[in-house]
């Protein structure tokens, strides 16, 4: 007898992100996964790779998602179309009832978001967006600020950056313009980094300190990479904003090459208090080891992803694990938070609610990127 | 105990052996228990990004806290270059200087947990700020906008 209570339709397969959410439901005891699915207009390419993971998983695929959502046995809808496609079809998968699992960020447009937002509430179903809300430094972090010992935290620096991608390609010499809307979220060989990494610091700003943004300035002038030169598409941002008690808040997001660190990127956050500091650090605390093994080096350039952003592509050129810095702890997937979510009949705490703020807030710093100018939130409708 | 100067020089020395390529980005977190000195250290911190950065510095944006004690610094170079120029009210752990140092092709951080693991504090002393740099920072702390560079430098 299966013990599985949650069927698991995932929308779009691989190269997504799907391909290690798909990996954490199906590895949890309380899922079954359905079926690969997704919208029947899809180009060749897209249903080939949807095809290719649904082969994968042992599952079937399912051409027509709203064939898919008809199915009673499906209760979680994991939601990775690509961030054009996203905000419709969590809306349709909402509407039909589903439990939302939304990759991040939410979408790319304010009025989807919304639309997001009303579509969940009038459903009545439960959301979660992928974040770091549910890794264990995080949530110490929150608990460091709950227990009063920093006092009020006035200040809060962070930074996401991803060691991943072919260093010192970019053509330099001169500002990046920014143009708003963003558009050509995710490219082959590109992504909207300010976007796709900010989406983590940004959120986790407002979690932790349960306030909205007001203002942000962000500037998206420069690149570290050819790919993303090539797309007019920004690989690294940074952000000055304030919240709405006045709470200062800097963010770096963004891409920085695979030999920069010995670890997956630097991912961290300094919060300042009216009675101490601290920074908590996803790499802290941690064993580091140094042997005769051979260095590690960055694997061959896939064409079919350069930059490292799928599983699926990372494996396909071997892609060796750092092993320098060893972890004390490990983090509970974010898939097993949304379904312990579920299991106690809450909302997560980066609900569409609070995704949709996240985009509102990337939404203000591109305008402000394209702009040089402070945009003060909320955005007009 | 290493001065404030030594690790300013460590770095330069580091950025001009080109092993990080070309700087792109650099974050740099000053922390300082006199609200007051924030400007100055904040002029200071921005002379010293630039110098490693090696463009001319065209844009400075600041964030301030209503209470005065928390400043961020958002530089934009000639170049293409960014930084983040933080000055945080507050005890100094280690030298009180957070680090990160991004070039195209590679990177150099230090940090609390990289200074020295003593209670004694650190030489923060410095060359004076340059007038024209600390005029800019405090237009741009009051104004609360971002400013141009015009003829300063």
């Amino acid at each position: 007898m299966s013990e599985a209570k949650y069927g698991v339709l995932l929308v779009t397969g691989g190269h997504t992100h799907q391909e290690n959410y798909a990996v954490a439901f199906a590895a949890d005891k309380r899922c079954k996964l359905i079926a690969v699915t997704d919208e029947p207009d899809v180009d060749k390419r897209r249903r080939e790779l949807n095809e290719r993971l649904a082969r994968a998983l042992g599952v079937p695929h399912i051409a027509d998602i709203a064939e898919a959502l008809k199915r009673k046995d499906v209760d979680v809808v994991s939601v990775c179309a690509e961030p054009e496609r996203r905000g419709g079809i969590a809306v349709r998968c909402a509407e039909a009832g589903k439990h939302l699992y939304l990759d991040k960020s939410l979408c790319p447009k304010l009025s989807e978001a919304d639309a997001i937002v009303a579509a969940v509430k009038k459903a009545g179903v439960k959301s979660h967006m992928f974040s770091f809300i549910s890794q264990s430094w995080a949530r110490h972090t929150k608990k460091l600020i709950e227990s009063g010992k920093l006092g009020k935290v006035v200040a809060l620096h962070a930074d996401a950056c991803f060691a991943k991608g072919k260093t010192g390609t970019a053509k330099l010499g001169k500002p990046r313009k920014e143009e708003y809307p963003p558009a050509r979220h995710q490219l082959v060989e590109a992504k909207r980094e300010l976007d796709n990494v900010g989406v983590y610091p940004i959120t986790l700003a407002r979690w932790l300190t349960g306030k909205a943004f007001r203002t942000v300035h962000a500037v998206t002038a420069n690149y570290f990479f050819a790919e993303h030169q090539k797309h007019d598409v920004e690989d690294f941002g940074l952000l000055s904003a304030t919240l709405e008690d006045g709470t200062l808040v800097t963010v770096t997001a963004g891409r920085y090459g695979w030999t920069t660190h010995p670890a997956g990127g630097v991912n961290r956050i300094t919060l300042v208090g009216t009675d101490g500091t601290a920074t908590l650090d996803a790499n802290r605390p941690r064993l580091e080891v140094y042997t005769d093994e051979q260095p590690w080096l960055p694997p061959n350039v896939n064409p079919e992803d350069p930059m490292g952003f799928w599983q699926s592509t990372q494996d396909a050129v071997h892609v060796r694990p750092k092993k320098t810095w060893v972890p004390l702890t490990a983090s509970a997937t974010d898939a097993a938070y949304f379904l312990d979510r579920l299991d106690a009949g809450k909302d997560s705490e980066m609900s569409a609610t609070d995704a949709a703020a996240g985009t509102e807030v990337l939404l203000a710093a591109y305008r402000s990127a394209e702009t040089g100018e402070v945009v003060t939130l909320p955005l007009p409708r | 105990m290493p001065s404030l100067a030594e690790l300013h020089r460590a770095v330069a020395a580091t950025v001009a052996s080109k092993r990080l390529g070309t700087v792109v980005f650099v974050r740099y977190t000053v922390q300082d228990a006199d609200v007051k000195a924030a400007p100055v250290r904040l002029a200071q911190s921005t002379a010293v990004v630039r110098d490693w950065i090696g463009q001319k510095l065209d844009r400075l944006a600041a964030t301030v806290h209503p209470d005065g004690g928390q400043v961020a610094l958002t530089l934009q170079f000639a170049e293409g270059a960014t930084a983040l120029v933080s000055f945080a009210k507050g005890k100094p752990r280690g030298d009180g200087v957070d680090l990160l140092v991004l070039g195209n092709r590679g990177s150099l951080t230090h940090d609390a947990g990289h200074a020295e693991l003593s209670d004694e504090l650190t030489d923060t002393a410095l060359p004076a700020a340059e007038p024209g740099l600390l005029a800019w920072v405090e237009r741009a702390m009051k104004s609360g906008k971002p400013e141009a560079a015009g003829d300063r430098p």
